[in-house]
């Protein structure tokens, strides 16, 4: 499999706290990784800096090839919307948009014909099994239900990169698993490559390989199953 | 699946997520709009309060058929007895009038002449008026009983309603002027006309020059003649009203009095001054205060909303996409505030069309001497408050308003726009 994304070196901190301290990590076109570790080990921090949310300190990360660290935060912000999907544990919809309005929410910057953004919103709802739920508001809906609002939303560009943060954080197990299923399901579709962050054991093993992180470092990389 | 999206260099905002946002955080929404409508409201309704007010100050002039009211400063008669010509008329001669009637832009000259007259049994106010004239056509409207003058009448009177109450006239009763014997043929109701041709007796012109130019005391002191009139209402183009006036001025030498609308002006005028000063104060006050709400309104709906904004800065909008979306939901938010304003505004028009207000009249055109007793109080007209807004008026007040919309949604939107996602999440 060919590199997708690379990070040499990468540190941050925040005020005296080395948040990310010296990350090496390479990320492959359609594979899965889990980054692991307890509360505060640097996982998210490093998520949202591979994510170009945060500059890095030092260091720098490349995708295909092309160094991102050197980019401003619009060119950034165009990347992502280009070739990342963000899902976030606390799903973060916006209150005021209907389900597929949420979806189609990362277009809206864009001259796209509101049938065409409607469309691609709708496929994806279709893909993650919500489209009776399209003009419901995120207060109308389950906890499940909004994160795979949020896995729509994060898919609806057609990214290569998924990123994401704690993903069943806020579910309850069965749900988890559910949300798991719905990623090894759309990955195996389209080929994407997905990275998250969690410290649920159950989703790690689900990952093709797994990083487990401690004091901002990485501290071991192995296959699924075969990480501690 | 994938198809890879390659997103629009040129940035735009999304009508529909501005919608979403304003209809459906309706508090938000309604307390911008709030702030917005009541400064605009506040700024137009006095606006129109102030223009309304000036225009009542033409009122007593317009509702007696005239523009402009020519008369002449005379001289305080040797005795006041008999008929005698007030104080502050003179006669105005048969060339004179004739010249008036042709300078450019009048369309008509009224005649009249205003006279007192001291008996023995009592004191009696007069005017002599051409029944054809616009003025008497005011009067006309007045009446409450019998006739109005007719041309070719003579010995007859119209008598004002209060004097014949007074005197326990009733038609076809006779009453006395300068000694002579004259028939009521009519009652009036002179405050429908104003008080500018307020007059106990309306007496035909021609008796009542041959009166006037009979009398003594108005010959001792002045050079009377039969055809004179002491008073013109004058009905101008109203393009022409000033040049009018200026013209009467000349011609009627340095003793004229010239009434105009701009005369009601300027006994009011530190009135006017007054309610334009604190009108200006009070609305611009209005706006700044509508600004600073519809800012505090933006501020707090932006805190609410910091998870959202980094929530688009996340997922790819950039600093102008963030921007033009809140400016432009702000500026819509002023533009509705305005328009609910611009209603606002004319309820509160519509509601001061049912004030009224009084208009003092300048003394040199009070009908009473001031040395009867009440002559010297203030005479005033009670006048509609006809309050409108005027397209013209509403310009300034909202194109404030929206420079002011543009301002605070520019600042609301540039610090919309630095919000950095990871640091909102990090410190939910």
């Amino acid at each position: 499999m060919s590199e997708l994304l690379r990070a040499e070196s990468v540190r941050k901190s925040f005020g005296r706290v080395g948040a990310v301290q010296g990350v090496d990590l390479r990320v492959d076109d359609g594979e899965s990784l889990a980054i692991v570790g307890r509360s505060g080990s640097g996982k998210s921090t490093l998520l949202n800096v591979l994510a170009g949310l945060e500059a890095v300190d030092e260091g720098r990360i490349f995708y295909r090839g092309q160094d991102i660290t050197t980019m401003d935060e619009d060119a950034l912000a165009l990347w992502r919307r280009s070739h990342v999907g963000l899902v976030f544990q606390a799903f973060h919809l916006i209150p005021t948009l209907s389900a597929l309005e949420n979806v189609a929410f990362p277009l809206y910057p864009d001259r796209m014909p509101v049938a065409e953004r409607r469309r691609l919103a709708m496929d994806r709802l279709e893909q993650v099994g919500l489209v009776d739920r399209a003009t419901h508001r995120p207060a109308e809906l389950s906890g499940g239900e909004q994160q795979r609002v949020g896995i729509a939303r994060a898919l609806v560009h057609g990214p290569d990169l998924v990123l994401a943060d704690e993903p069943t954080g806020n579910l309850d197990s069965q749900t988890g698993e559910e949300i798991l299923a719905l990623f090894r399901r759309l990955q195996a579709d389209s080929g994407i490559a997905l990275v998250i962050v969690t410290h649920d054991d159950k989703v790690a093993k689900s990952a093709g390989r797994v990083v487990r992180m401690a004091d901002g470092r990485i501290v071991e990389a192995a296959e699924a199953g075969v990480v501690s | 699946m994938s198809i890879h999206h390659v997103p629009s260099e040129n940035g735009t905002m999304n009508l529909s997520f501005v919608w979403a946002e304003l209809s459906r955080r309706p508090a938000r929404t309604l307390a911008g709009l709030l702030s917005v409508s009541v400064g605009v409201a506040l700024f137009i309704s006095l606006a129109a309060y102030a223009t309304a007010y000036r225009e009542a100050a033409r009122f007593p002039l317009t509702e007696i058929g005239a523009n402009v009211v020519a008369q002449r400063q005379g001289t305080v008669p040797k005795a006041f007895r008999g008929i005698v010509l007030p104080h502050s008329t003179a006669p105005i001669h048969r060339s004179e009038v004739d010249a008036v009637r042709s300078l450019p832009g009048v369309q008509e000259v009224g005649e009249a002449i205003f006279f007192w007259d001291f008996e023995p049994g009592g004191f009696v106010i007069g005017m002599g008026l051409d029944p054809a004239s616009a003025v008497a056509d005011r009067m006309r409207a007045g009446l409450r009983a019998g006739r109005f003058l007719r041309t070719g009448d003579h010995d007859v009177a119209v008598v004002d309603a209060t004097y014949a109450a007074q005197q326990h006239l009733t038609i076809g009763g006779t009453v006395d002027v300068g000694g002579k014997s004259v028939t009521a043929v009519g009652i009036v109701e002179t405050a429908q006309a104003g008080q500018l041709v307020e007059a106990n007796l309306y007496l035909p012109l021609a008796d009542a020059r041959a009166l006037v130019a009979a009398a003594p005391n108005v010959r001792a002191v002045h050079d009377i003649r039969a055809d004179d009139d002491d008073i013109l209402y004058v009905r101008t183009d109203p393009a022409h009203t000033v040049s009018v006036a200026a013209q009467l001025t000349q011609l009627l030498g340095k003793t004229a009095i010239v009434t105009t609308p701009r005369s009601f002006e300027e006994v009011l005028g530190s009135t006017f001054a007054l309610i334009d000063r604190f009108g200006a104060l009070v609305g611009a006050a209005g706006l700044v205060v509508a600004m600073a709400g519809l800012l505090r309104a933006a501020a707090a709906g932006l805190w609410e909303r910091r998870r959202d904004i980094g929530l688009m800065r996340a997922v790819g909008w950039r600093r102008r996409d963030v921007i033009a979306q809140v400016a432009v939901e702000t500026l819509i938010l002023t533009a509705l505030g305005e328009v609910v304003g611009l209603g606002l505004a004319a309820v509160v028009a519509w509601g001061l069309r049912w004030t009224r207000v009084m208009i003092p009249v300048p003394w040199e055109v009070m009908p009473t001497p001031h040395f009867l007793p009440g002559g010297a109080a203030q005479v005033a007209v009670t006048v509609p408050l006809d309050a409108r807004i005027h397209a013209a008026a509403t310009l300034g007040p909202l194109a404030a308003g929206l420079i002011g919309g543009m301002l605070v949604s520019t600042w609301v939107a540039r610090r919309a726009a630095a919000v950095k996602p990871a640091e909102v999440w990090r410190h939910e």
